[in-house]
Protein backbone atom coordinates (compact mmCIF):
# COMPACT_ATOMS: atom_id res chain seq x y z
CA UNK A 1 0.00 0.00 0.00
CA UNK A 2 1.83 3.32 -0.70
CA UNK A 3 -0.42 5.94 1.23
CA UNK A 4 0.96 8.86 -0.96
CA UNK A 5 -1.20 7.48 -3.83
CA UNK A 6 -4.19 6.80 -1.69
CA UNK A 7 -3.60 10.66 -0.11
CA UNK A 8 -3.30 11.91 -3.80
CA UNK A 9 -6.32 10.53 -5.00
CA UNK A 10 -8.47 11.97 -2.74
CA UNK A 11 -6.60 15.28 -2.92
CA UNK A 12 -7.57 14.75 -6.85
CA UNK A 13 -11.04 15.05 -5.93
CA UNK A 14 -11.17 17.33 -2.79
CA UNK A 15 -13.33 19.65 -4.75
CA UNK A 16 -15.73 17.64 -6.23
CA UNK A 17 -16.17 15.40 -2.79
CA UNK A 18 -17.01 18.70 -1.01
CA UNK A 19 -19.62 19.90 -3.40
CA UNK A 20 -21.35 16.05 -3.18
CA UNK A 21 -21.54 16.43 0.85
CA UNK A 22 -23.06 19.90 0.62
CA UNK A 23 -25.86 18.74 -1.85
CA UNK A 24 -26.49 15.30 0.10
CA UNK A 25 -26.69 17.60 3.01
CA UNK A 26 -28.79 19.26 1.54
CA UNK A 27 -31.00 17.00 0.27
CA UNK A 28 -31.00 14.66 3.03
CA UNK A 29 -32.14 17.64 5.07
CA UNK A 30 -34.92 19.22 3.35
CA UNK A 31 -36.03 15.99 2.88
CA UNK A 32 -36.65 15.33 6.67
CA UNK A 33 -37.45 18.80 6.93
CA UNK A 34 -40.67 18.10 5.08
CA UNK A 35 -41.49 14.87 6.59
CA UNK A 36 -43.88 15.99 9.08
CA UNK A 37 -46.02 18.01 6.42
CA UNK A 38 -46.22 14.63 4.62
CA UNK A 39 -47.55 13.03 7.88
CA UNK A 40 -49.68 15.60 9.25
CA UNK A 41 -51.89 15.25 6.29
CA UNK A 42 -51.38 11.40 5.47
CA UNK A 43 -54.81 10.87 5.23
CA UNK A 44 -55.69 13.51 2.52
CA UNK A 45 -52.41 12.52 0.51
CA UNK A 46 -53.26 9.14 0.65
CA UNK A 47 -56.51 9.87 -1.16
CA UNK A 48 -54.86 12.01 -3.70
CA UNK A 49 -52.20 8.85 -4.38
CA UNK A 50 -54.68 6.38 -4.62
CA UNK A 51 -55.62 8.43 -7.47
CA UNK A 52 -52.56 7.79 -9.19
CA UNK A 53 -52.52 5.02 -11.84
CA UNK A 54 -50.73 1.70 -10.27
CA UNK A 55 -48.24 1.97 -13.36
CA UNK A 56 -46.93 5.28 -11.72
CA UNK A 57 -46.54 3.90 -8.35
CA UNK A 58 -44.93 1.20 -9.24
CA UNK A 59 -42.13 3.03 -10.78
CA UNK A 60 -41.50 5.17 -8.08
CA UNK A 61 -42.04 2.92 -5.36
CA UNK A 62 -44.68 4.61 -3.72
CA UNK A 63 -46.67 1.61 -1.26
CA UNK A 64 -46.74 3.19 1.69
CA UNK A 65 -45.36 6.24 1.11
CA UNK A 66 -46.36 8.22 4.25
CA UNK A 67 -45.14 5.65 6.52
CA UNK A 68 -40.72 6.57 7.63
CA UNK A 69 -39.42 3.80 5.88
CA UNK A 70 -42.14 4.22 2.56
CA UNK A 71 -41.24 7.84 2.67
CA UNK A 72 -37.33 7.80 2.62
CA UNK A 73 -37.49 4.75 -0.07
CA UNK A 74 -39.91 7.13 -2.44
CA UNK A 75 -38.10 10.20 -1.93
CA UNK A 76 -34.12 9.64 -1.38
CA UNK A 77 -33.64 5.36 -2.03
CA UNK A 78 -35.68 4.99 -4.97
CA UNK A 79 -34.01 7.31 -7.51
CA UNK A 80 -31.86 10.20 -5.63
CA UNK A 81 -29.48 8.98 -3.59
CA UNK A 82 -28.65 5.52 -5.68
CA UNK A 83 -27.74 8.35 -8.82
CA UNK A 84 -25.71 10.36 -6.46
CA UNK A 85 -23.86 7.39 -5.40
CA UNK A 86 -23.69 6.22 -8.74
CA UNK A 87 -22.62 9.28 -9.89
CA UNK A 88 -19.79 10.09 -7.84
CA UNK A 89 -18.78 6.25 -8.21
CA UNK A 90 -18.50 6.99 -11.93
CA UNK A 91 -16.69 10.00 -11.75
CA UNK A 92 -13.96 8.57 -9.07
CA UNK A 93 -13.60 5.66 -11.28
CA UNK A 94 -13.06 7.14 -15.02
CA UNK A 95 -10.33 9.31 -12.81
CA UNK A 96 -8.53 5.67 -11.48
CA UNK A 97 -8.26 4.34 -14.73
CA UNK A 98 -7.56 6.40 -16.91
CA UNK A 99 -7.52 10.11 -15.82
CA UNK A 100 -3.11 9.89 -15.47
CA UNK A 101 -3.17 7.91 -18.91
CA UNK A 102 -5.55 11.12 -20.46
CA UNK A 103 -3.49 13.88 -18.67
CA UNK A 104 -0.07 12.13 -19.59
CA UNK A 105 1.06 11.99 -16.14
CA UNK A 106 0.72 8.12 -16.32
CA UNK A 107 4.30 7.94 -18.27
CA UNK A 108 6.22 8.84 -14.75
CA UNK A 109 3.77 7.39 -11.90
CA UNK A 110 3.87 4.40 -14.57
CA UNK A 111 7.59 3.91 -14.46
CA UNK A 112 8.05 4.58 -10.54
CA UNK A 113 8.90 0.88 -8.81
CA UNK A 114 5.22 -0.18 -7.81
CA UNK A 115 3.20 -2.61 -10.16
CA UNK A 116 0.21 -1.41 -12.41
CA UNK A 117 -1.67 -4.06 -10.08
CA UNK A 118 -0.88 -1.95 -6.92
CA UNK A 119 -1.55 1.34 -8.51
CA UNK A 120 -4.61 0.89 -9.56
CA UNK A 121 -5.36 -1.17 -6.45
CA UNK A 122 -4.69 2.01 -3.92
CA UNK A 123 -6.47 4.07 -6.49
CA UNK A 124 -9.28 1.84 -5.92
CA UNK A 125 -8.99 1.69 -2.14
CA UNK A 126 -9.11 5.04 -2.06
CA UNK A 127 -12.32 5.43 -4.02
CA UNK A 128 -13.91 2.94 -1.83
CA UNK A 129 -12.93 4.95 1.55
CA UNK A 130 -14.50 7.99 -0.52
CA UNK A 131 -18.11 5.91 -0.96
CA UNK A 132 -18.48 4.45 2.12
CA UNK A 133 -17.92 8.03 3.89
CA UNK A 134 -20.43 9.16 1.56
CA UNK A 135 -22.45 6.39 2.72
CA UNK A 136 -21.70 7.09 6.76
CA UNK A 137 -22.62 10.85 5.89
CA UNK A 138 -26.19 9.67 4.73
CA UNK A 139 -26.91 7.74 7.84
CA UNK A 140 -25.70 9.91 10.36
CA UNK A 141 -27.78 12.35 8.77
CA UNK A 142 -30.77 10.19 8.25
CA UNK A 143 -30.33 8.60 11.86
CA UNK A 144 -29.80 11.84 13.73
CA UNK A 145 -32.23 13.61 11.66
CA UNK A 146 -35.30 11.07 11.91
CA UNK A 147 -36.32 11.25 15.49
CA UNK A 148 -36.05 15.38 15.52
CA UNK A 149 -38.76 15.22 12.96
CA UNK A 150 -40.29 12.11 14.20
CA UNK A 151 -40.12 9.76 11.14
CA UNK A 152 -40.35 6.45 12.39
CA UNK A 153 -37.49 4.20 11.00
CA UNK A 154 -35.33 1.71 12.30
CA UNK A 155 -31.54 2.22 12.80
CA UNK A 156 -30.99 -1.24 11.23
CA UNK A 157 -33.24 -0.90 8.30
CA UNK A 158 -31.78 2.64 7.43
CA UNK A 159 -28.34 0.83 7.85
CA UNK A 160 -29.46 -1.77 5.81
CA UNK A 161 -30.76 0.51 2.69
CA UNK A 162 -27.81 2.89 3.15
CA UNK A 163 -25.56 -0.39 2.55
CA UNK A 164 -26.94 -1.43 -0.05
CA UNK A 165 -27.07 1.67 -2.08
CA UNK A 166 -23.48 2.28 -0.81
CA UNK A 167 -22.64 -0.72 -2.52
CA UNK A 168 -24.88 0.30 -5.50
CA UNK A 169 -22.58 3.04 -6.43
CA UNK A 170 -19.60 0.71 -5.10
CA UNK A 171 -20.32 -1.25 -8.46
CA UNK A 172 -20.70 1.27 -11.19
CA UNK A 173 -17.41 2.85 -9.96
CA UNK A 174 -16.08 -0.59 -10.42
CA UNK A 175 -17.49 -0.79 -13.69
CA UNK A 176 -16.31 2.30 -14.53
CA UNK A 177 -12.68 1.72 -13.30
CA UNK A 178 -12.98 -1.59 -15.40
CA UNK A 179 -13.59 0.80 -18.93
CA UNK A 180 -11.10 3.20 -17.89
CA UNK A 181 -8.62 1.05 -17.00
CA UNK A 182 -9.02 -1.29 -19.96
CA UNK A 183 -9.44 1.54 -22.60
CA UNK A 184 -7.07 4.48 -21.19
CA UNK A 185 -10.22 7.17 -22.31
CA UNK A 186 -11.80 8.92 -19.00
CA UNK A 187 -14.75 10.00 -21.20
CA UNK A 188 -15.50 6.08 -22.85
CA UNK A 189 -15.23 5.00 -19.35
CA UNK A 190 -17.53 8.00 -18.12
CA UNK A 191 -20.09 6.98 -20.67
CA UNK A 192 -20.28 2.82 -20.02
CA UNK A 193 -20.50 3.28 -16.06
CA UNK A 194 -23.16 6.25 -16.26
CA UNK A 195 -24.91 4.92 -19.56
CA UNK A 196 -25.00 1.57 -18.33
CA UNK A 197 -26.79 2.53 -15.24
CA UNK A 198 -29.34 4.60 -16.57
CA UNK A 199 -30.35 1.69 -19.29
CA UNK A 200 -30.55 -0.49 -15.42
CA UNK A 201 -32.49 2.18 -14.04
CA UNK A 202 -34.94 2.46 -16.85
CA UNK A 203 -35.18 -1.63 -16.83
CA UNK A 204 -35.51 -1.62 -13.47
CA UNK A 205 -38.31 0.87 -12.88
CA UNK A 206 -40.26 0.06 -15.71
CA UNK A 207 -40.43 -3.64 -14.73
CA UNK A 208 -43.28 -3.84 -13.46
CA UNK A 209 -45.02 -2.37 -16.36
CA UNK A 210 -43.26 -4.52 -19.54
CA UNK A 211 -42.62 -8.10 -18.73
CA UNK A 212 -39.67 -8.73 -20.54
CA UNK A 213 -38.08 -6.47 -18.69
CA UNK A 214 -39.21 -7.93 -15.32
CA UNK A 215 -37.54 -11.06 -16.36
CA UNK A 216 -34.34 -9.34 -16.61
CA UNK A 217 -34.76 -8.33 -12.76
CA UNK A 218 -32.45 -10.59 -11.54
CA UNK A 219 -29.64 -9.53 -13.74
CA UNK A 220 -30.28 -5.89 -12.53
CA UNK A 221 -27.99 -3.70 -9.62
CA UNK A 222 -30.73 -1.94 -9.05
CA UNK A 223 -32.72 -4.69 -8.17
CA UNK A 224 -29.83 -6.56 -5.89
CA UNK A 225 -30.10 -3.21 -4.11
CA UNK A 226 -33.97 -1.75 -3.88
CA UNK A 227 -35.55 -4.52 -5.14
CA UNK A 228 -35.90 -5.85 -1.57
CA UNK A 229 -36.65 -3.07 -0.06
CA UNK A 230 -34.36 -2.85 3.00
CA UNK A 231 -36.02 -0.04 4.33
CA UNK A 232 -38.96 -2.19 5.01
CA UNK A 233 -37.29 -5.94 5.14
CA UNK A 234 -33.54 -5.27 6.58
CA UNK A 235 -30.55 -5.99 5.00
CA UNK A 236 -30.81 -8.28 1.76
CA UNK A 237 -27.89 -10.00 2.71
CA UNK A 238 -28.15 -11.73 -1.19
CA UNK A 239 -28.49 -8.49 -2.76
CA UNK A 240 -25.63 -7.09 -1.24
CA UNK A 241 -23.48 -10.17 -2.07
CA UNK A 242 -24.33 -9.68 -5.47
CA UNK A 243 -23.09 -6.16 -5.84
CA UNK A 244 -20.17 -6.90 -3.77
CA UNK A 245 -19.12 -10.06 -6.38
CA UNK A 246 -20.26 -7.79 -9.46
CA UNK A 247 -17.79 -5.22 -7.82
CA UNK A 248 -14.76 -7.54 -7.18
CA UNK A 249 -15.34 -9.44 -11.06
CA UNK A 250 -14.86 -5.60 -12.75
CA UNK A 251 -11.82 -5.28 -10.18
CA UNK A 252 -10.18 -8.32 -11.57
CA UNK A 253 -11.22 -7.81 -14.96
CA UNK A 254 -9.55 -4.17 -14.91
CA UNK A 255 -6.09 -5.21 -13.36
CA UNK A 256 -6.03 -7.76 -15.89
CA UNK A 257 -6.90 -6.09 -18.59
CA UNK A 258 -4.89 -2.69 -17.24
CA UNK A 259 -1.80 -4.79 -16.95
CA UNK A 260 -1.83 -5.92 -20.63
CA UNK A 261 -2.51 -3.02 -22.31
CA UNK A 262 0.06 -0.55 -23.70
CA UNK A 263 -0.27 2.96 -22.25
CA UNK A 264 -0.65 5.77 -24.70
CA UNK A 265 1.23 8.74 -24.67
CA UNK B 1 35.33 11.79 -25.26
CA UNK B 2 35.99 7.77 -25.58
CA UNK B 3 33.65 4.76 -25.10
CA UNK B 4 34.53 2.94 -21.72
CA UNK B 5 35.98 0.25 -23.04
CA UNK B 6 34.42 -2.30 -20.04
CA UNK B 7 34.19 -5.98 -19.77
CA UNK B 8 31.31 -5.43 -17.03
CA UNK B 9 28.08 -6.68 -18.19
CA UNK B 10 26.25 -4.27 -19.92
CA UNK B 11 23.81 -1.81 -17.87
CA UNK B 12 21.04 -2.02 -20.83
CA UNK B 13 20.89 -4.58 -23.47
CA UNK B 14 18.52 -4.98 -26.31
CA UNK B 15 18.12 -8.06 -28.67
CA UNK B 16 16.20 -7.97 -31.78
CA UNK B 17 13.80 -5.69 -29.92
CA UNK B 18 10.76 -5.23 -31.78
CA UNK B 19 7.08 -3.10 -31.16
CA UNK B 20 4.79 -3.27 -33.62
CA UNK B 21 1.39 -1.43 -33.44
CA UNK B 22 -0.78 -3.26 -35.49
CA UNK B 23 1.06 -3.71 -38.41
CA UNK B 24 2.80 -0.14 -38.46
CA UNK B 25 6.20 -0.89 -37.52
CA UNK B 26 7.42 1.11 -33.78
CA UNK B 27 10.59 -0.34 -33.97
CA UNK B 28 12.36 -3.57 -35.87
CA UNK B 29 15.27 -5.80 -34.46
CA UNK B 30 16.81 -3.23 -32.38
CA UNK B 31 20.25 -4.55 -30.48
CA UNK B 32 22.43 -2.74 -28.79
CA UNK B 33 24.43 -2.62 -25.37
CA UNK B 34 24.90 0.45 -22.95
CA UNK B 35 27.67 -0.21 -20.80
CA UNK B 36 28.31 1.12 -17.39
CA UNK B 37 29.43 4.74 -16.73
CA UNK B 38 28.95 5.25 -20.80
CA UNK B 39 26.35 7.23 -22.60
CA UNK B 40 24.52 6.19 -25.68
CA UNK B 41 23.44 9.33 -27.46
CA UNK B 42 19.99 8.25 -28.95
CA UNK B 43 19.68 9.43 -32.53
CA UNK B 44 16.75 9.84 -34.86
CA UNK B 45 14.40 11.64 -37.23
CA UNK B 46 10.72 12.61 -35.13
CA UNK B 47 8.93 9.20 -35.42
CA UNK B 48 11.94 6.68 -35.63
CA UNK B 49 11.54 5.13 -32.75
CA UNK B 50 13.59 6.14 -30.06
CA UNK B 51 10.20 6.56 -27.68
CA UNK B 52 8.77 3.48 -28.38
CA UNK B 53 12.29 1.79 -27.07
CA UNK B 54 12.66 4.04 -24.54
CA UNK B 55 9.02 3.02 -22.99
CA UNK B 56 9.55 -0.81 -23.62
CA UNK B 57 12.42 -0.46 -21.29
CA UNK B 58 10.66 1.11 -18.71
CA UNK B 59 7.49 -0.97 -18.76
CA UNK B 60 4.99 1.01 -20.14
CA UNK B 61 4.26 -0.87 -23.88
CA UNK B 62 4.76 -4.29 -24.28
CA UNK B 63 7.69 -5.71 -26.84
CA UNK B 64 6.03 -7.67 -29.75
CA UNK B 65 9.30 -9.67 -29.78
CA UNK B 66 12.67 -9.84 -28.96
CA UNK B 67 14.17 -9.51 -25.41
CA UNK B 68 15.73 -6.25 -23.55
CA UNK B 69 17.80 -6.37 -20.31
CA UNK B 70 18.30 -3.78 -17.50
CA UNK B 71 21.02 -4.20 -15.16
CA UNK B 72 21.40 -7.87 -15.99
CA UNK B 73 17.01 -8.47 -15.14
CA UNK B 74 14.59 -8.91 -17.98
CA UNK B 75 13.43 -5.94 -18.49
CA UNK B 76 10.26 -7.27 -20.73
CA UNK B 77 8.44 -8.83 -17.41
CA UNK B 78 7.20 -5.45 -15.89
CA UNK B 79 9.20 -6.23 -12.81
CA UNK B 80 8.41 -2.98 -10.63
CA UNK B 81 11.32 -3.75 -8.26
CA UNK B 82 13.75 -2.88 -11.48
CA UNK B 83 11.91 0.42 -11.87
CA UNK B 84 13.76 1.56 -8.29
CA UNK B 85 17.14 1.57 -10.21
CA UNK B 86 15.74 3.40 -13.17
CA UNK B 87 15.27 7.23 -13.42
CA UNK B 88 13.38 7.91 -16.48
CA UNK B 89 12.50 11.29 -17.93
CA UNK B 90 9.64 11.17 -20.72
CA UNK B 91 10.01 12.70 -24.19
CA UNK B 92 6.37 14.55 -23.40
CA UNK B 93 6.54 15.84 -19.61
CA UNK B 94 3.38 16.29 -17.90
CA UNK B 95 3.47 16.05 -14.14
CA UNK B 96 1.01 16.91 -11.14
CA UNK B 97 0.44 20.66 -11.93
CA UNK B 98 -1.57 21.53 -9.30
CA UNK B 99 1.11 20.28 -6.79
CA UNK B 100 4.54 22.33 -6.04
CA UNK B 101 7.76 21.09 -7.07
CA UNK B 102 8.65 20.54 -3.87
CA UNK B 103 5.49 18.01 -2.88
CA UNK B 104 5.48 16.47 -6.28
CA UNK B 105 9.06 15.39 -5.81
CA UNK B 106 8.42 14.55 -2.48
CA UNK B 107 5.30 12.58 -3.66
CA UNK B 108 7.34 10.73 -6.24
CA UNK B 109 10.09 9.68 -3.76
CA UNK B 110 7.53 8.20 -0.98
CA UNK B 111 6.47 6.12 -4.15
CA UNK B 112 10.02 5.31 -4.28
CA UNK B 113 10.28 4.53 -0.92
CA UNK B 114 13.09 6.47 -0.52
CA UNK B 115 13.98 10.13 0.96
CA UNK B 116 15.37 11.97 -1.61
CA UNK B 117 14.97 15.49 -0.02
CA UNK B 118 18.63 16.47 0.13
CA UNK B 119 19.30 15.28 -3.64
CA UNK B 120 16.71 17.01 -4.69
CA UNK B 121 16.76 20.28 -2.59
CA UNK B 122 20.79 20.07 -4.03
CA UNK B 123 19.58 19.48 -7.68
CA UNK B 124 17.40 22.23 -7.23
CA UNK B 125 20.26 24.40 -6.31
CA UNK B 126 22.16 23.94 -9.04
CA UNK B 127 19.42 24.58 -11.55
CA UNK B 128 18.00 27.21 -10.07
CA UNK B 129 14.06 26.42 -10.01
CA UNK B 130 11.65 27.35 -7.10
CA UNK B 131 10.24 24.26 -5.65
CA UNK B 132 7.70 26.31 -3.80
CA UNK B 133 5.94 27.27 -7.03
CA UNK B 134 3.20 25.34 -8.25
CA UNK B 135 4.09 23.61 -10.86
CA UNK B 136 1.41 25.05 -13.20
CA UNK B 137 2.84 28.29 -12.05
CA UNK B 138 6.44 27.32 -13.59
CA UNK B 139 7.49 27.85 -17.29
CA UNK B 140 8.30 25.06 -19.60
CA UNK B 141 11.84 25.15 -19.13
CA UNK B 142 11.66 25.51 -15.18
CA UNK B 143 9.07 22.11 -15.56
CA UNK B 144 11.90 20.45 -17.53
CA UNK B 145 14.17 21.06 -14.98
CA UNK B 146 11.13 19.33 -12.46
CA UNK B 147 11.86 16.43 -14.48
CA UNK B 148 15.10 16.12 -14.90
CA UNK B 149 15.61 16.10 -10.86
CA UNK B 150 13.24 13.56 -10.45
CA UNK B 151 14.91 11.20 -12.96
CA UNK B 152 18.17 11.97 -10.87
CA UNK B 153 17.07 12.05 -7.34
CA UNK B 154 17.31 9.07 -6.36
CA UNK B 155 21.19 8.27 -8.06
CA UNK B 156 19.59 5.95 -10.22
CA UNK B 157 22.44 3.24 -11.65
CA UNK B 158 20.27 3.32 -15.31
CA UNK B 159 18.88 6.79 -16.77
CA UNK B 160 16.79 6.60 -19.82
CA UNK B 161 16.08 10.09 -20.66
CA UNK B 162 14.35 10.85 -23.57
CA UNK B 163 15.09 14.80 -24.56
CA UNK B 164 16.61 15.77 -20.89
CA UNK B 165 17.46 19.19 -22.67
CA UNK B 166 14.22 20.32 -24.34
CA UNK B 167 13.38 23.84 -23.08
CA UNK B 168 16.89 24.12 -21.19
CA UNK B 169 18.94 27.51 -21.55
CA UNK B 170 22.71 26.97 -22.38
CA UNK B 171 23.67 27.80 -18.85
CA UNK B 172 21.18 25.33 -17.16
CA UNK B 173 22.46 22.24 -20.04
CA UNK B 174 25.68 22.98 -18.75
CA UNK B 175 24.57 22.28 -15.57
CA UNK B 176 23.08 18.85 -16.63
CA UNK B 177 26.06 17.83 -18.49
CA UNK B 178 27.78 18.29 -15.25
CA UNK B 179 25.03 16.22 -13.30
CA UNK B 180 25.16 13.68 -16.05
CA UNK B 181 29.25 13.21 -15.77
CA UNK B 182 28.43 12.92 -11.73
CA UNK B 183 25.90 9.94 -12.45
CA UNK B 184 28.22 8.69 -15.21
CA UNK B 185 31.31 8.94 -12.84
CA UNK B 186 28.97 6.65 -10.26
CA UNK B 187 28.70 4.16 -13.29
CA UNK B 188 25.40 5.05 -14.22
CA UNK B 189 24.83 3.53 -18.09
CA UNK B 190 22.98 6.49 -19.66
CA UNK B 191 20.32 6.29 -22.77
CA UNK B 192 19.79 9.68 -24.07
CA UNK B 193 17.93 10.51 -26.81
CA UNK B 194 17.98 13.89 -28.28
CA UNK B 195 17.08 16.04 -31.39
CA UNK B 196 20.28 18.50 -30.92
CA UNK B 197 22.84 16.80 -32.69
CA UNK B 198 25.71 19.10 -31.49
CA UNK B 199 24.27 18.07 -27.82
CA UNK B 200 24.58 14.31 -28.45
CA UNK B 201 28.16 14.74 -29.89
CA UNK B 202 29.09 16.90 -26.63
CA UNK B 203 27.63 14.36 -23.90
CA UNK B 204 27.88 10.59 -25.72
CA UNK B 205 30.22 8.35 -26.04
CA UNK B 206 28.66 6.37 -28.65
CA UNK B 207 25.28 7.03 -30.45
CA UNK B 208 22.69 4.70 -32.01
CA UNK B 209 21.03 6.33 -34.77
CA UNK B 210 17.47 4.68 -35.93
CA UNK B 211 15.02 5.93 -38.63
CA UNK B 212 11.68 4.10 -39.34
CA UNK B 213 12.09 1.89 -36.59
CA UNK B 214 15.53 0.31 -37.81
CA UNK B 215 18.45 0.69 -36.60
CA UNK B 216 21.36 2.25 -39.30
CA UNK B 217 24.45 2.52 -37.10
CA UNK B 218 25.68 2.33 -33.24
CA UNK B 219 29.16 3.72 -33.24
CA UNK B 220 31.28 5.65 -31.46
CA UNK B 221 30.76 9.12 -32.94
CA UNK B 222 34.63 9.57 -34.46
CA UNK B 223 34.30 6.47 -36.02
CA UNK B 224 30.92 7.38 -37.89
CA UNK B 225 32.54 10.26 -38.86
CA UNK B 226 35.44 8.93 -40.52
CA UNK B 227 32.90 6.80 -42.50
CA UNK B 228 30.97 9.95 -43.68
CA UNK B 229 31.59 12.14 -46.89
CA UNK B 230 34.60 14.87 -46.01
CA UNK B 231 35.20 17.43 -48.15
CA UNK B 232 38.59 18.82 -48.65
CA UNK B 233 39.57 22.25 -50.15
CA UNK B 234 42.97 21.80 -52.11
CA UNK B 235 44.78 24.45 -53.31
CA UNK B 236 47.74 24.38 -56.64
CA UNK B 237 49.59 26.85 -58.38
CA UNK B 238 49.34 25.47 -61.37
CA UNK B 239 46.13 24.61 -63.47
CA UNK B 240 44.80 21.07 -62.92
CA UNK B 241 42.38 18.40 -64.55
CA UNK B 242 39.37 16.99 -63.05
CA UNK B 243 40.46 13.66 -64.00
CA UNK B 244 42.93 13.35 -61.79
CA UNK B 245 40.88 13.42 -59.24
CA UNK B 246 37.80 12.00 -60.02
CA UNK B 247 39.88 8.63 -60.13
CA UNK B 248 41.41 8.62 -57.06
CA UNK B 249 39.91 5.75 -54.96
CA UNK B 250 37.34 7.32 -52.25
CA UNK B 251 36.88 10.53 -54.19
CA UNK B 252 32.92 11.05 -55.12
CA UNK B 253 32.58 14.56 -56.27
CA UNK B 254 35.23 16.82 -57.55
CA UNK B 255 34.89 20.52 -58.26
CA UNK B 256 37.54 22.99 -60.08
CA UNK B 257 37.98 26.81 -60.09
CA UNK B 258 41.23 27.66 -61.71
CA UNK B 259 43.74 26.34 -58.95
CA UNK B 260 41.09 25.61 -56.31
CA UNK B 261 39.89 22.01 -56.19
CA UNK B 262 36.82 20.53 -54.09
CA UNK B 263 36.81 17.00 -53.25
CA UNK B 264 34.50 15.20 -51.24
CA UNK B 265 36.04 11.80 -50.00
CA UNK B 266 34.62 9.09 -48.32
CA UNK B 267 37.27 6.69 -46.55
CA UNK B 268 40.27 7.25 -46.32
CA UNK B 269 42.21 10.34 -47.59
CA UNK B 270 46.02 9.19 -48.22
CA UNK B 271 45.26 8.30 -51.95
CA UNK B 272 44.23 11.87 -52.75
CA UNK B 273 46.83 13.21 -50.64
CA UNK B 274 49.20 11.42 -52.69
CA UNK B 275 47.84 12.51 -56.02
CA UNK B 276 47.38 16.09 -54.75
CA UNK B 277 51.48 16.05 -53.58
CA UNK B 278 52.62 15.21 -56.67
CA UNK B 279 50.90 17.57 -58.59
CA UNK B 280 52.14 20.64 -55.93
CA UNK B 281 49.36 21.06 -53.98
CA UNK B 282 50.49 24.29 -51.96
CA UNK B 283 47.55 24.43 -49.27
CA UNK B 284 45.08 21.63 -47.56
CA UNK B 285 41.95 22.58 -46.18
CA UNK B 286 39.63 19.71 -44.39
CA UNK B 287 36.15 20.93 -43.50
CA UNK B 288 35.42 19.80 -39.84
CA UNK B 289 32.64 17.20 -40.28
CA UNK B 290 29.78 17.88 -38.33
CA UNK B 291 27.30 14.90 -36.51
CA UNK B 292 24.19 16.36 -38.58
CA UNK B 293 26.40 15.57 -41.31
CA UNK B 294 26.88 11.97 -40.54
CA UNK B 295 23.18 11.76 -39.52
CA UNK B 296 21.68 13.26 -42.78
CA UNK B 297 24.19 10.72 -44.70
CA UNK B 298 23.23 7.67 -42.54
CA UNK B 299 19.45 8.80 -43.07
CA UNK B 300 19.09 9.56 -46.53
CA UNK B 301 21.04 7.05 -47.51
CA UNK B 302 20.14 4.10 -44.99
CA UNK B 303 23.58 2.79 -44.46
CA UNK B 304 23.25 -0.15 -42.34
CA UNK B 305 25.98 -0.77 -39.55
Amino acid sequence: MRFALIKKTWMDQRRSVLWWILGIGILCTVQLWVYPTIRDSAAALQKFLDLYPDALKKIFRMQDYTSGPGYLSTELFSLMLPLILIAIGCSAGARAGAAEEEDGTADLLLALPISRRATLANKVLANLVVLTLFGLLIFLILALGAPIVNLPISNFDLFAGVVSTTLLGVAFNSLTTLAGATSGRKGLALGVGVGSALTFYILFSLAGLVNSFEHALPINPFQWTIGHAPLFNGMDWVGCAKLAAFSVLCLVVSVWGFERRDIRT
Amino acid sequence: MSAPESTSPPIISLTRLSKFYGNTVGIQDISFDVAPGEVLGFLGPNGAGKTTAMRVLVGLIHATSGSASVLGSDALNFDSQLRSEIGYLPGTLELYRQMSGQDFLNFLAQMRQRDCTNQFNSLAERLEVDLTKKLSDLSKGNRQKIGVIQAFMHDPKVLILDEPTSGLDPLVQREFELILNESRERGAGVLLSSHVLSEVEHLADRVAVLDKGKLLAVEKISTLKSRATRTLDLTFIQQVTQDVFSRVPGVEHVSIRGGQVTCEVVGTETELLKVAVEHGVVNVCSREVSLNDVFISLVENGVSQ
